[in-house]
């Protein structure tokens, strides 16, 4: 049984020198458990050389001018696209006023808002009654006008919310989400 | 590419650039012995991996006596012989088999072995082996091992490796001569 036959000389024949393809990825794996500091720091470098490399193409300064200007564009488009307007006219009795101030506040907690209303913008009231503010972000609301003083009106009308209806009744929250809100204002009299 | 002691020296010290050097000269070939020892290429590639890692981590084991071809061989045998033992794949249930004289005087003919067969070929027979068989006909043919020796690096009896290196012949020869005929026939 020990003895040999020719299966065995085949095998050891064939096999002389006998080498298949280099092994693929095996060489990594191996570094990467010898080195696996160096593993993170070549990933580094293999990043810095690309950098380098895209850094000294003449396409770059063009590039980047341009990326920055779509990055820009999108911006603005972002910015303008998801703010809003809030305007309407301001009435005394059935007449719209001829001048005034109209006041914002941002109103931040629903649950106590008198708590939590900041001065966000004021806007003036033209000879038609009519205001406009402009750059609102989604939110909630109050807003009022105060007719200009010494005038008439401020004789017979006092500065009022949207949307009282007595001195002692309270101010509505107008709430902005996708549309611009337009908001008619009458003041309360005296 | 010649490994001269100081790239041995220069991997003790853990150089990357030696290491490469070290890895890309000799792993093919041992490829080619893991090959030997497992069913398909991946698997021939997780050990010879694991295999090359413990190369390095024990190469200043290597006091030069002997080449260090054959010193990492001894390494990468070692570890397919651990890596196969730990999956069990060697046929340790097997019953030893009581050999009928005439089947080896069987074993003494010659097999007729055509030009064209190649190593490819003849390792894709190896490769198609039971576990068992595969391993002692490569520690056998290849490695020199008496059955003593194979008795104890696999926890098998030295019939059992008796046994096993006969049925491998055996199949192999089969195996060849099926070949021979299909291409006789085509």
């Amino acid at each position: 049984m020990e003895e040999k036959d020719n299966i065995e000389d085949i095998y050891r024949k064939a096999f002389t020198g006998f080498e298949p393809p280099p092994p693929g990825q095996a060489w990594e794996k191996v570094k990467a458990e010898l080195h696996p500091a160096e593993l993170d720091k070549s990933k580094f470098s293999s990043l810095k050389e690309r950098f380098s490399v895209f850094s000294r193409s003449p396409n770059l300064y063009p590039l980047l001018a341009t990326a920055a200007m779509v990055l820009l564009l999108i911006m603005i488009w972002f910015s303008y696209s998801h703010k809003h307007n809030i305007s309407g006219h301001a009435y005394a009795g059935e007449t719209r006023i001829s001048r005034g101030t109209a006041f914002l506040f941002q109103v931040y907690d629903k649950a106590k808002p008198y708590d939590t209303v900041i001065l966000i913008q004021t806007a003036p009231v033209d000879n038609n009654g009519y205001y406009r503010f402009s750059g609102i972000i989604h939110g909630n609301y109050f807003l009022r006008v105060n007719p200009l003083p010494g005038t008439d009106i401020t004789k017979n009308f006092m500065p009022s919310f949207y949307n009282q209806d007595s001195a002692s009744s309270e101010a509505v929250i107008i709430k902005v989400d996708n549309d611009d809100p337009t908001v008619d204002i009458h003041l309360l009299p005296k | 590419m010649v490994i001269d002691e100081q790239i041995v020296k220069d991997c003790i010290a853990g150089k990357r650039q030696a290491q490469r050097l070290l890895f890309d000269t000799f792993a093919p070939p041992m490829l080619g012995v893991c090959m030997r020892y497992c069913r398909d290429r991946d698997e021939a590639e997780d050990i010879l991996q694991e295999a090359f890692i413990k190369v390095f981590q024990n190469i200043h084991s290597f006091r030069g006596e002997g080449s260090l071809a054959g010193w990492i061989k001894r390494v990468i045998v070692n570890h397919a012989i651990n890596y196969i033992n730990k999956r069990n794949k060697i046929a340790r249930h097997e019953k030893i088999d009581e050999i009928r004289e005439t089947e080896i005087l069987d074993m003494n003919e010659n097999v007729e072995f055509p030009d064209e067969y190649n190593p490819a070929l003849l390792l894709k027979l190896i490769q198609e082996l039971p576990a068992g068989y595969r391993t002692v006909f490569n520690l056998h043919i290849f490695e020199d091992y008496g059955h003593k020796e194979i008795a104890e690096a696999l926890g098998i009896s030295e019939n059992t490796s008796k046994t096993q290196l006969f049925k491998a012949r055996r199949w192999l020869k089969n195996k060849i001569e099926e070949n021979r005929q299909k291409k006789n026939l085509k």
